[in-house]
């Protein structure tokens, strides 16, 4: 009974927590994107795919839960921009979550991705953000500052880049039932990516400017240190 | 850098520094409580150079069990520290000054009177109802249980004497066993009278004998004060961290003995059922400890709280003294025994708070009402009834 008072930094366990729920985020992306390439039956991939993004929601409320407890025991010591800097993350990383879960329903709904032209295309774009995953992982959890910047960077060219994939099938001739999942395909990695720069900005950023990354801000913040 | 990069700092700081701190911490901690120990001496000490006079009028005061009641919750809300009071207690009973069979009434108000502190802690959420409404029925839970367990053995202390024979019982068991208590002249004991004859000699030998009784009881009761203060702060950061474990633990795991267990632990640390409570206030507040779980935690803070007067007992060399501070226990250990086992009995209090919270909602001039009523207004009348 007294092993519950093991000692124990609780901002430590969060950030692990964290990055465990960011690994989550790499496997349930590559179940979604099997599925949606025809690679993997739909609905074995969303079996083991909604298990994660359970499992991830349960931990984004630990987070929760846990951030409050240290604020609340710890009361005036608190590292308080820390702490929502966290709960800032833990939300990002739900949001990715449910991002490979809105690519998984696509293959739900019959799409099939690798059935057309543009498949080395797709695939290419497929394994960026599988690998930008990654980086933010390694990124995030070392607090790279150099690699952080240059991912950021990296994520906004590729937005603007999937963009222009969104409206040319948007306003294409196409069928629907090739132009619409592709459409919605490059949408949600956009998404994807943009969860992944905020996850990334908490490691340059000050707190009121997390989300909104601007490099000369991060360096006026750097500069002021 | 950035402010993630400014936090790591701090982080680090936590990584090097702690096994430093915690040693530093936990030798200040002792030293505060010898201290505290001396502080009691010296009450004691100080008391005895009153005459029989003064004696007599504090048994005046609290002559009736009502009236030592009233007398235990006043004190209590007023210095918010039911370990103050209850050691305060140990003193006057060991220097002859306060009889056991009286201050067993005060150490039943004392129990209710330290409830205010985490009462007031709740008001912090009133701007958002249904924070409001769940932090009041947490903090009101210790309220209702305290005065729910006095409604019940307060009649039957004066009856039957339960709760005295209980603690007499109990204090001729542990009679010589604690060191100090009833052991003479133990290195304990000496120890702490070292620095209390060292200064009641130095005032004698100046020709202060007058001012001595005064000088020793005002000194000791500022020691006692500060050493519990200091204690509870120093032990509380030492303990940060496994506090915050064992609370992840009731979250996850949900309410029983474990959370009693874990209450009751958490305040014999920290010294303090103050801090235990208050720290489920905002935690129930926020949603994520429902009043269920937070009630058992609520009764552990409450047995462990009592740690402070059995320590008190070890500066006196009184059994007398240590039957307080096993009535402190006894009444808290029943009281659970009652309360909280059996589901009928243990849904009382929690729903009186629940109905206490949503009438504070509905109303806010009810807040005021209650913590006035209870906590100033109602020990003030059944102190001028009694």
């Amino acid at each position: 009974m007294f092993s519950i008072f093991r000692d124990a930094d609780q901002l430590e366990n969060v950030e692990q927590q964290l990055a465990a729920m960011l690994a989550q985020c790499q496997d349930a992306y590559r179940l979604a994107t099997e599925a949606v390439f025809g690679e993997r039956d739909p609905v074995s991939a969303g079996r083991e795919l909604l298990a994660l993004d359970q499992e991830i929601n349960r931990a984004e409320r630990a987070v929760r839960r846990e951030l409050l407890v240290h604020g609340t025991v710890r009361g005036t010591e608190v590292d308080q921009g820390l702490m929502l800097t966290y709960m800032s993350v833990a939300k990002d990383i739900e949001r990715t979550g449910d991002k490979c879960k809105d690519i998984w329903e696509l293959a739900e709904m019959g799409a099939n991705l690798s059935a057309g032209d543009d498949i080395e295309e797709l695939l290419k774009h497929r394994d960026e953000v599988a690998q930008l995953i990654e980086s933010t992982l390694e990124a995030f959890t070392t607090e790279d500052t150099p690699k952080v910047h240059e991912l950021i960077a990296s994520i906004a060219d590729d937005a603007e880049h999937y963009d222009s994939h969104v409206i040319h099938f948007v306003q294409s001739d196409m069928p629907s039932r090739y132009a619409s999942p592709r459409a919605l395909f490059y949408r949600y990695i956009k998404r994807l990516s943009k969860h992944l720069s905020n996850i990334l900005s908490s490691v340059v950023m000050p707190v009121d400017r997390l989300d909104f990354y601007k490099k000369s801000k991060a360096l006026d913040a750097e500069d002021e240190d | 850098m950035g402010d993630r990069v400014k936090s790591e700092d701090v982080g680090a700081r936590r990584r090097i520094m702690p096994w430093a701190e915690t040693a530093m911490r936990v030798v200040l901690a002792l030293l505060f409580l010898y201290l505290f120990l001396v502080g009691i001496k010296g009450l004691e000490t100080g008391i005895s150079f009153f005459g029989s006079e003064a004696v007599d009028q504090v048994f005046v005061k609290v002559a009736t069990p009502i009236a030592g009641l009233a007398a235990g919750i006043l004190s209590t809300v007023l210095v918010q520290s039911s370990s103050v009071t209850t050691a305060t207690l140990v003193g006057l009973v060991a220097a002859g000054v306060l009889s056991f069979e009286a201050a067993v009434p005060m150490v039943m108000g004392a129990n209710i009177g330290t409830t205010v502190t985490n009462t007031l802690a709740s008001l912090g959420h009133l701007r958002q109802g249904a924070y409001f409404e769940r932090a009041f029925a947490t903090a009101t839970v210790h309220d209702y249980f305290n005065v729910l367990s006095v409604l019940v053995l307060l009649p039957l202390e004066v009856a039957f004497g339960l709760i005295s024979r209980i603690a007499l019982f109990l204090a001729d068991v542990f009679d010589g066993i604690l060191p100090g208590v009833g052991g003479g002249e133990s290195v304990v004991g000496r120890a702490i009278s070292a620095p209390v004859d060292l200064v009641t000699r130095a005032l004698a030998s100046q020709g202060w004998e007058a001012a001595t009784g005064w000088i020793l009881l005002v000194s000791g009761l500022a020691l006692l004060f500060v050493s519990l203060w200091m204690i509870t702060q120093n032990m509380k950061a030492v303990m940060s961290g496994r506090i915050e474990s064992a609370i992840n633990g009731i979250l996850a795991k949900g309410a029983g003995t474990g959370a009693l267990m874990v209450g009751m632990v958490v305040t014999m640390i920290v010294q303090s059922s103050s801090i235990t409570t208050s720290i489920l206030v905002p935690l129930a507040a926020a949603g994520v400890l429902t009043l269920a779980n937070a009630y058992p935690v609520t009764l552990g803070a409450n047995v462990g709280t009592t740690i402070t007067a059995l320590l008190a007992s070890v500066a006196t060399n009184s059994p007398e003294a240590l039957a307080v501070a096993m009535a402190h226990l006894s009444f808290n250990v029943i009281g659970i025994f009652i309360f909280y086992p059996w589901p009928p009995l243990r849904r009382i209090p929690m729903r009186l708070a629940t109905l206490t919270a949503a009438a504070a909602v509905r109303k806010k001039s009810y807040v005021a009402a209650y913590v006035i009523g209870v906590f100033i207004v109602t020990p003030l009348v059944l102190l001028l009834i009694a």
